[in-house]
């Protein structure tokens, strides 16, 4: 883009929303997000993720706390004022208007320093190539695919040069090989074009995939706020350790510094964790599978996924999902096998 | 498409609904209009002239059609924003309001134009205030403007209503936030998108207001000249056994109804998605 934009950074501190009466929409949310940062706001539906991003973007307010952007607070900037880049989870196209207008849109209803009409039609072309439709400038929406429209909401929105891009499940409605694509190539846009941008997302691969930091929205709340990694690594409670990634769940108890599972279907574990009854997530990767021939446990599915294995063990406390343990013969569907952990996040139950 | 008769269309049924579509449109409207259509000529041409030249028919005709016009047109706001109360504001009380825009369909229309007369005559309850400030309602053009208006409204909101329901807010927020002022707004997204529904509304309104007899002729007091509709000159020379002159009267507001729905249908084409490439 011949314009580079320059993100501006984002204070949210305290939020709350509450739409009648019952449970808060928002309840106290805190968020501090860089300038030129690409942050994913994930959570199961009804977490609030979208009421946050609708308070960003001017769209609904908040009931108390604030929010700044660029520095700025902007609790009484209406939407129009505020410059904000909003894609909506269904588009929002206007129907009745071909792509170009569409685009258009946004440079046309500027009263003051509103571009002349050969300039307009410049930046929309530029920016139909930039989301890779130069084609469809002429088309209705109802002529294009669902990336296509994705691909003109996203050009809209950019059209007035916005200092923070607000995504709302952007790709909710596309089948998943037009998600993936889309979104990788969404995020190699931002880092071109370096805009701060604000992703809400019930999908965690599409989460940690392009974000920089996700915020992990439940009830209201932020439960954390961290890179994918530390995400994955360090969860801060049960909640986080159970929405990321795939964990076999067991209830345990700590003493001196030794994890004692519940009717010990796994052997003693190492943890650093207090003393009490506790909740143990482990992972598939930390769950080492091993042939034992007198064990209660059976391989029930053996799946090749990337380099290595992913086994289905069961037996009487229930299933696990485990590996083969590097240093054995990989254990086959119906043999008996011993389950060891190596690792697991505890939480306090 | 080609009107290929197929079995193998992906679409089947082409053939039989296409031929009962024809048939009983031929029967219930095309029959009893050739009807209307020829039974004028018995007159000849100069005839038919004759009664149409006449000072009393052109007035009629005038008043009907120039007043339905501007009954539809001022049925657009109002349904409009009866439409926009209906979809976008909860209130109590909003399903009966809903319910209160069919009465003018329900209603018999003599009912109607005797609630009309009786509240807009100059010793009622509207007509008395109007009469202070100088205006007459009753047994005048304005009155059939009046009573045309009563029965198009329900027709102005029922075409809105739905599309406005289907364009959602999201549209509307999606303005805001590219800059779009509240009349901006409405001016390029909002009236643009329902357009079409509006033409639509507009020519239904329009139809019935024309057609209207009921609830026309007891306010408007029938003055030859005045306050005289087409329809009712249409009866007085059936009245008269004069069948020719009637179905004069009647083919020539036919033809001129058809011309205006003709040209909103062209309009409604280009006000279309893709109507203007």
């Amino acid at each position: 883009m011949t314009h580079p934009v320059t993100g501006t950074g984002v204070e949210v501190s305290g939020v709350a929303r509450r739409f009648g009466p019952g449970a808060a929409a928002l309840d106290g949310v805190s968020l501090s997000v860089k300038p030129g940062e690409f942050v994913a706001l994930l959570g199961p539906s009804g977490s609030g993720k979208t009421t946050l991003l609708r308070i960003l973007g001017g769209l609904d307010h908040a009931d108390a706390g604030t929010v700044a952007i660029g520095g700025r607070d902007v609790a009484g900037v209406p939407a129009r004022e505020r410059g904000i880049g909003f894609v909506f989870q269904n588009y929002a196209l206007f129907r009745h208007m071909d792509v170009f207008s569409n685009v258009a849109f946004g440079l046309r209803v500027r009263k003051a320093g509103r571009p002349p009409a050969e300039e307009i039609a410049a930046r929309v072309r530029r920016l139909l190539a930039l989301v890779q439709i130069p084609e469809m400038e002429r088309r209705f929406p109802d002529q294009l695919s669902g990336g296509q429209r994705q691909r003109v909401a996203l050009a809209r929105a950019l059209a007035i040069e916005p200092s923070l891009l607000l995504l709302d499940e952007p790709f909710g409605a596309l089948d998943a090989q037009v998600r993936k694509e889309l979104r990788l190539w969404l995020r190699g846009l931002q880092e071109e074009v370096g805009i701060t941008t604000i992703l809400v997302t019930h999908d965690q691969d599409e989460a940690m995939e392009v974000a920089d930091r996700v915020a992990v929205m439940r009830a209201g709340r932020i439960a954390q706020f961290d890179t994918p990694e530390a995400l994955l690594d360090r969860p801060a409670d049960a909640f986080v350790a159970g929405f990321l990634g795939e964990a076999n769940r067991v209830t345990c108890t700590v003493r001196g510094g030794v994890a004692h599972f519940a009717g010990e279907v796994l052997p003693p574990l190492a943890v650093q964790a207090p003393d009490g009854a506790a909740l143990a997530f482990i992972r598939p990767h930390e769950l080492f599978a091993r042939e034992a021939p007198d064990s209660g446990y059976v391989v029930r599915a053996v799946r090749p996924a990337g380099p290595g294995t992913r086994l289905v063990v069961s037996g009487p406390a229930g299933s696990f999902d485990a590996v083969p343990a590097p240093d054995a013969p990989q254990p086959r569907r119906g043999e008996r096998c011993a389950l060891e952990a190596q690792g697991a996040r505890l939480f306090p139950a | 498409m080609s009107l290929s008769l197929s079995r193998r269309d992906p679409l089947p049924g082409f053939g039989l609904s296409l031929g009962v579509t024809l048939a009983w449109l031929s029967l219930i409207v095309l029959v009893p209009l050739s009807a209307l259509a020829l039974r004028p000529w018995e007159l000849g041409l100069s005839g038919i002239l004759g009664v149409l030249s006449d000072a009393r028919v052109l007035a009629a005709l005038r008043l009907s059609f120039g007043t339905a016009l501007v009954a539809a047109l001022a049925n657009l706001p109002l349904g409009l924003l009866v439409a926009w109360v209906l979809v976008r504001l909860r209130f109590p009380g909003r399903r009966v309001l809903d319910a209160m825009v069919d009465l003018p369909f329900a209603l018999p229309t003599a009912v109607a134009g005797l609630a009309l007369t009786a509240l807009f005559a100059p010793n009622g309850w509207l007509g008395a205030p109007l009469k202070a400030l100088g205006i007459t309602v009753a047994y005048t053009p304005l009155g059939v403007f009046v009573a045309m208006m009563f029965v198009g409204l329900p027709f102005a909101v029922r075409t809105v209503e739905p599309v406005l329901r289907d364009l959602g807010t999201e549209a509307e927020e999606a303005a805001a936030t590219l800059g779009a002022s509240r009349p901006q707004t409405l001016l390029r997204v909002v009236l643009p998108a329902l357009a079409p529904a509006l033409v639509t509304g507009f020519g239904l309104a329009f139809a019935r207001a024309v057609g209207e007899y009921g609830s026309v002729i007891f306010i408007a007091g029938n003055r030859p000249m005045v306050s005289e509709i087409a329809p009712l000159v249409i009866v007085q020379r059936l009245e008269a056994f004069d069948y020719a002159g009637a179905a004069a009267v009647g083919l020539t507001m036919l033809a001129i109804s058809f011309l205006v729905l003709l040209l909103l249908g062209l309009i409604q084409a280009r006000l279309r998605p893709g109507g203007r490439a």
